[in-house]
């Protein structure tokens, strides 16, 4: 597969195959998944899930700019979905017989605990602060992948991190009180 | 500024450090295969394939009477629902022929035999899998299975195990490449003497030769045949029910193959029984190793040409059976509201986003692994319970409780000369790593999963773990049985690590090694 590319001043002819383009992009879109999807199983099968269909549209997708950020936005309208949380649940458990067991992050426990409260904020904030502070993505570049303003991105971020601000001095004081 | 602003400010702060972490992290992680769908160019030419193995199974059909097919290869026919489902239960999955949920092995065959007799899923089943030649896909030992025991088939090196779904295991070593033999209702004595016959073949596929297999036994699947007559994909239709807390039914409809009862009863351990009066089959399987432990019953029957499947996990025998037993057949305007309700292969639409990527590149790794910052504060040096214990020649079991109170264990299995690591903390899987024994000199300590060191150096005495909180530990070495000198030292850690950095160390505390890289 040829990813024609047009990039202003160095215009040239990349040759990236699925495989390839899988191989690179897993990784960096695990930790979206993971964030998005609360659990490293379900966010393999998120990823997955994004994969496998822009694998069926390989050959569209792969004269994209940038095909990792389609499989985001993938990944992005897939996790807002509640029908799609249980189906990768019951996919995920009917596969485990023949699937080898996935490595989870290794991550801290407090960070552990922080992206577990950024999981259960309302989808579209949990996206917007996944994709600005661990993919680095910028503002205009995560209104792409959320089909939105740069506006509501703000927006998203801003009470996102409110909101957990607002869950973590709960934490904070309901620890206090059982003390 | 408001409290609340300067809480946000504040989460700013905190989710720029740990963005990054989450990212190393990340980096660590082994890639999983990909679950490739089935292309449109692929499935034109399995299709293809399929109508050559249809004919055949046809023609076999009409000699043993078993495929009954009076509705001819109308998709509609598979499609079937369940009505009668224990509380809570709702549609989470409608699967189609080559859609994306019916992913399958890599390539397009099956790249197994399975042997069977006509008592199949009774009787005596055997599936036998060979290394196909490039590093990636070479079977490792001690990756599949628990309760390893080193043996010999003839003047071959060979190794039982038990797979997690108790399945009987047997890893003999052919021309210096590993096959697997996968079994149900076997005996040891039998499974050895049918692995004496196992051959490699040229392509890297494994078969028993027909003068060695258990009387009455016949290849039922060859590993040349396509990838779906091993029920692992592509042209059946399936539909799951989930709760959302673990419990899911799910009823799949194959069309039925001489194959199918054979590749049954290499799932569980079957008896027979009636479904809704129709002769059928149920058996049931656990994983304790799963986090959380997870139960799977299975019933099946076949009617009409079809392979029915009823599979629930975490839900009772008799809420299965119920649901089983209230399966009917969906009307196409029926099976056509499920799929629109499941929201099978819903993708994004409108134009391609660009991101910041530079055009017409897939950057490279954002973060490779061991960028992150050292810590800067102060290094508390903390006492770690640690216990080992040598259940087998194979299996070594680390375990302790970390100062947070929270217990951890590390289970390694030695077979030969691979390893593999299952580590746990608080009850939580932390993973499987596995590969060769032997490490690269000055690489000897893994990262992915438990922490662990694996080395033949003499003078070192321990593995020292510092965690992103500033702890540091030090796990003494111990060795490893079997490995002529080799010792280990393992640590699971909450959420698979959090390590900040590893070292091998000697008596007097001077660094060998450094994970990540340097010294």
């Amino acid at each position: 597969m040829v990813i024609h590319a047009d990039n202003g001043d160095e215009p040239g002819l990349i040759d990236v195959d699925f495989d390839d383009f899988y191989q690179r992009g897993y990784r960096r879109c695990l930790a979206l998944g993971y964030v998005l999807g609360g659990a490293s199983a379900d966010a393999d099968d998120l990823v997955q899930d994004a994969f496998s269909i822009a694998y069926r549209r390989w050959s569209e997708i792969s004269a994209y700019d940038d095909p990792l950020a389609w499989v985001r936005k993938v990944m992005v309208n897939s996790a807002m979905s509640r029908g799609r949380r249980l189906r990768r649940e019951v996919l995920a458990m009917a596969r485990l017989r023949n699937r080898p067991q996935i490595a989870v992050p290794a991550i801290d426990e407090r960070d552990r605990e922080l992206w577990h409260l950024v999981s259960r904020l309302p989808k579209q904030q949990a996206a917007a602060i996944a994709l600005h502070y661990v993919d680095d993505l910028s503002v205009e570049a995560i209104a792409t992948v959320l089909e939105c303003s740069t506006g509501s991105v703000k927006t998203h971020l801003s009470r996102g991190r409110h909101a957990l601000a607002s869950q973590l001095v709960a934490t904070t004081k309901e620890a206090t009180h059982d003390d | 500024m408001t409290d609340l602003d300067a809480n946000e400010q504040e989460l700013d702060t905190l989710l720029r450090l740990s963005g990054p972490r989450l990212r190393t992290a990340v980096a660590h992680v082994a890639i999983t295969d990909f679950r490739r769908p089935r292309s449109t160019r692929r499935r034109g030419w399995v299709i293809a394939i399929t109508a050559v193995v249809v004919l055949i199974v046809g023609l076999v059909a009409i000699g043993t009477n078993r495929n009954d097919q009076s509705e001819g290869n109308d998709p509609s026919r598979l499609h079937w629902l369940l009505t009668d489902l224990p509380q809570g239960l709702e549609l989470a999955v409608v699967s189609e022929p080559g859609s994306p949920s019916q992913t399958g092995p890599q390539g397009a065959t099956t790249m197994e035999n399975v042997y069977a007799t006509d008592a199949a899923p009774l009787g005596p089943i055997l599936s036998v899998r060979g290394s196909l030649g490039r590093p990636e896909l070479e079977i490792v030992p001690a990756s599949d299975g628990v309760n390893f025991e080193e043996t010999a088939v003839g003047d071959r090196r060979a190794a039982f195990a038990d797979s997690e779904t108790g399945q009987r295991l047997l890893y003999v070593e052919v021309d210096g490449h590993w096959i697997l033999l996968t079994s149900r209702n076997i005996d040891d004595a039998a499974l050895a003497k049918m692995a004496e016959s196992a051959v490699r073949n040229a392509d890297g596929t494994a078969l028993i030769s027909a003068d060695g297999l258990l009387d009455d036994m016949t290849l039922v699947l060859p590993s040349d045949a396509p990838a779906a007559l091993l029920n692992m994909g592509s042209d059946f239709s399936g539909i799951g029910y989930g709760a959302g807390d673990g419990r899911s039914i799910g009823l799949q409809v194959y069309p039925l193959r001489p194959s199918s009862r054979a590749n049954l009863g290499l799932q569980a351990s079957f008896a027979a029984t009636t479904v809704g009066g129709r002769d059928g089959f149920v058996g049931s399987y656990s994983i304790e190793t799963s986090v959380p432990a997870l139960h799977a019953e299975i019933l099946s029957w076949e009617h009409d040409g079809l392979d029915f499947r009823v599979t629930g996990f975490n839900v009772t025998a008799a809420e299965v059976r119920t649901a089983a037993e209230s399966a009917q057949r969906a009307s196409d305007a029926k099976w056509a509201e499920l799929l629109q309700k499941a929201g099978v292969d819903q993708i994004p639409s409108g134009t391609a986003p660009t991101g910041t990527a530079p055009a017409g590149t897939v950057p490279a790794e954002a973060v490779p692994p061991g960028t992150d910052p050292p810590f800067t504060g102060d290094v508390r040096d903390v006492a770690i319970d640690v216990s080992v214990t040598d259940p087998s020649p194979n299996r070594q079991v680390w375990s302790g409780t970390l100062p947070t109170g929270e217990a951890w264990s590390v289970d390694v299995s030695r077979v030969f000369d691979s390893v593999a690591l299952r580590g746990s903390v608080g009850g939580q899987s932390q993973g499987l790593t596995y590969g060769p024994l032997a490490r690269s000199p000055g690489q000897e300590i893994g990262c992915c999963g438990p922490l662990s060191v694996i080395t033949a150096v003499s003078t070192a005495t321990g593995l020292r773990v510092t965690t992103n909180h500033g702890d540091r530990f030090t796990i003494p070495l111990h060795d490893l049985p079997g490995t002529g000198g080799l010792r280990i030292a393992v640590l699971a850690l909450a959420g698979g690590g959090g390590p900040q950095r590893a070292e091998l160390i000697d008596a007097d505390g001077n660094v060998l090694q450094t994970m990540p890289g340097g010294s």
